[in-house]
């Protein structure tokens, strides 16, 4: 037996657009984003450190001139190079610190503290760096032993450049953020829409679909003729004809029925439709509506049953069985309404493909997806003994169900 | 004149109806009324109506089908009716055909019983209205089933439950998945009749289902072998191998 789960391929409209950038804390409410190693461009970075390290010597040496210094050029180059380049390499961690323990409203009286210890061992490191690059570098062009005089106020002196240089990175970083956390919203928001006109356009669809159905002319015509030519033998039956076809009218003429209506509308409408055929194919037609627990007051998609019914009715082989069986089953099972429709016709040969194809039930699948998301059971099988079984289930209300949108 | 007329509806009230109309005239004998297809089939060749009142929806075979089984031995007046076909109705329209939409009156229904008769009576001049309509209908692939004779009796075969077609001497039989039935009838014919519903020649002897096709393998020498999905194996022709990768290659781009 093959059955078949409308569940698996709804997940077309449940895709979110995925995210650059991984969400930093879990623990907050509403979802921020931070920066990652990867979303920067270390070249830029590597730049601007450069052109930092240049400007900075240049203001290194001539406020040297200005003091009368003959020191060459080449000294503060090289003191700033190796300051910013060192600290061009720490940049990462840092980057790495923020994300790890971000800085946020109901957090910070610990994380803010914790992060003014980090930029102090930053600070050590950083200077540890410097003096040993600067060393090697000496050493290496045969510069001589490189002083950094006192190093406990060298520290010290570093680290108020050090502290501004740690919350100047933290504050990008935050710009950055912010940056792409609204254009992302704004991504979303476009993707949002794009969803909601998809869907409404979808639903619009359906229920003109459902319209037609409603109206559909083959039947109007055959049941006029019907009615024409039983009236020459039966008058009674003929009016009963009449009434039941104007009954079935006078509902598909009201507005709201393209969405939902009450179980006992839907009943209704199936019976008058059922008496007409009945009419028409006569002995050739057996029809059972089971309907014992439920209550009819509970809502369900307007011509879901009589969709179903008439499917079964259309696709019926009379050459392979001249006698139409369709069986309706209508139970209330805890919060759910389920609805069986089963007949002895010729089956479906592809389940899963018809369940995509096949007019009548694809578009009964895209109706209760509208309408109730995920929240449904749509299956269908052959039965053992010949004919198809449709089966149903949709959440119990009193009220129309809301528009998925 | 008395024309005979057959009455083919597969509705009772509705017969009863063009039979009460047709009654009230005295120039018209209803030798037969039918339900279904084939039972109309049977009764045209046996009784020889002059006239048909044909109902295009019908169970086991429908107005065109019973059209283009009788047409070969018998032709007589054709009054078509129906209640709603969209694509009927244009054939009809295409080649000037006389129909009555249901549910008629009896005026419209005399009117052209009247004119019916007028043609019987100059020789039949519709019939050339019949064939250009039943080859139009061929060539938009109304044909969805053939029907065959066996045993005594007649019934349709689905042309979509047709696996392949072979040809034997003067006949060809028609595989389906679990049968084979005897039909007298040219492959070539055949194929001029199922080329729209996608069935390909593939040998001077075979014509196969593209829907029932699995595969194309090469085989010794260039040659080729068509195998369906139910596992029959059947050489490809050499003068058709190119005809058929061309229709495949039409369905299926991948193949």
């Amino acid at each position: 037996m093959n059955a078949y789960s409308a569940k698996s391929d709804s997940e077309r409209l449940e895709t979110t657009p995925s995210l650059p950038g991984r969400p930093a804390a879990s623990s907050g409410a509403e979802r921020r984003y931070w920066i990652q190693l990867s979303d920067i461009n270390w070249w830029i970075v590597l730049f601007v450190y450069t052109i930092g390290a240049v400007l900075t010597a240049g203001t290194v040496y001539t406020s040297g001139l200005a003091q009368g210094s003959n020191m060459p050029y080449g000294y503060p180059l090289l003191w700033e190079f190796t300051g910013h380049y060192t600290i061009f390499a720490l940049v990462p961690l840092m980057v790495l610190g923020f994300s790890r323990l971000p800085i946020r409203r109901q957090n910070w009286y610990w994380t803010v503290p914790a992060h003014l210890l980090i930029s102090v061992i930053f600070g050590v490191i950083h200077t540890l760096l410097m003096l040993l690059t600067r060393r090697g570098v000496y050493s290496l062009l045969g510069l001589g032993v490189y002083d950094y005089g006192q190093m406990g106020y060298r520290f010290l002196m570093e680290y108020h450049k050090q502290f501004i240089h740690y919350w100047l990175v933290y504050a990008v970083l935050r710009v950055m953020a912010h940056y792409r956390e609204s254009r992302e919203q704004e991504r979303r928001a476009a993707a949002l829409e794009l969803k909601t006109s998809e869907l409404q356009r979808e639903l619009a669809q359906v229920q003109l679909q459902a319209l037609r159905s409603q109206l559909n002319p083959h039947f109007l015509f055959n049941t006029l003729n019907m009615v024409s030519s039983v009236m020459y033998e039966d008058v009674d039956r003929a009016d009963h004809m009449l009434s039941a076809l104007s009954r079935m009218l006078r509902m598909s003429l009201e507005k709201d029925l393209a969405t939902s209506v009450s179980l006992r509308r839907e009943l209704e409408f199936v019976r008058c439709a059922m008496e007409l055929i009945k009419a028409r194919f006569g002995e050739r037609v057996l029809f059972d509506i089971e309907c014992s627990n439920a209550d009819e007051d509970v809502m369900v998609p307007s011509l879901i049953l009589h969709t179903l019914i008439e499917n079964a009715i259309k696709h019926h082989d009379l050459e392979r069985e001249p006698v139409i069986r369709v069986q309706a089953r209508i139970v209330r099972k805890e919060s759910m309404l389920t609805l069986d429709v089963l007949d002895n016709g010729p089956g479906i040969e592809d389940v899963s493909s018809a369940m995509n194809s096949g007019v009548g039930l694809s578009n009964t699948r895209q109706r209760l997806h509208a309408l109730y998301g995920e929240e449904y059971q749509f299956e269908i099988k052959n039965r053992p003994e010949g004919g198809l079984h449709v089966h149903l289930g949709i959440p119990l209300t009193a009220e129309p169900p809301l528009v998925a949108l | 004149m008395i024309v005979r007329a057959l009455i083919a509806d597969d509705e009772p009230p509705a017969r009863s109806k063009v039979r009460k109309f047709l009654q009230a005239r005295n120039d018209i004998e209803v030798v037969a009324e039918t339900g279904d297809g084939i039972e109309t089939i049977e009764k045209t060749l046996e009784l020889r109506p002059d006239l048909l009142l044909l109902d295009i929806q019908m169970p086991r075979g429908d107005g065109f089908d019973v059209l283009r089984e009788v047409y070969r031995q018998e032709k007589p007046i054709v009054i078509f009716t129906t209640a709603y076909d969209e694509y009927a109705i244009r054939a009809f329209e295409v080649e000037a055909l006389d129909y009555l939409l249901k549910p008629f009156t009896s005026e419209r229904l005399n009117a052209a019983v009247d004119r019916a008769i007028r043609s019987l009576e100059k020789g039949k001049e519709s019939t050339e209205q019949v064939a250009r309509l039943l080859d139009g209908l061929r060539a938009s692939n109304r044909i969805q089933r053939l029907l065959v004779r066996a045993d005594g009796r007649i019934f349709f075969v689905k042309t979509s439950d047709i696996e392949w077609i072979e040809a034997e001497e003067k006949y060809v039989f028609l595989h389906t998945r679990s049968q084979r039935h005897m039909i007298r009838q040219s492959i070539s014919a055949l194929e001029a009749q199922l080329a729209p519903a996608s069935f390909v020649r593939i040998h001077r002897c075979h014509l196969i289902n593209l829907e029932a096709l699995q595969e194309i393998v090469p085989w010794a020498h260039g040659d080729y072998l068509a195998i369906l999905k139910s596992g029959v194996r059947l050489n490809v022709g050499r003068n058709f191998k190119d005809n058929l990768l061309r229709s495949v290659a039409g369905e299926q781009p991948s193949v």
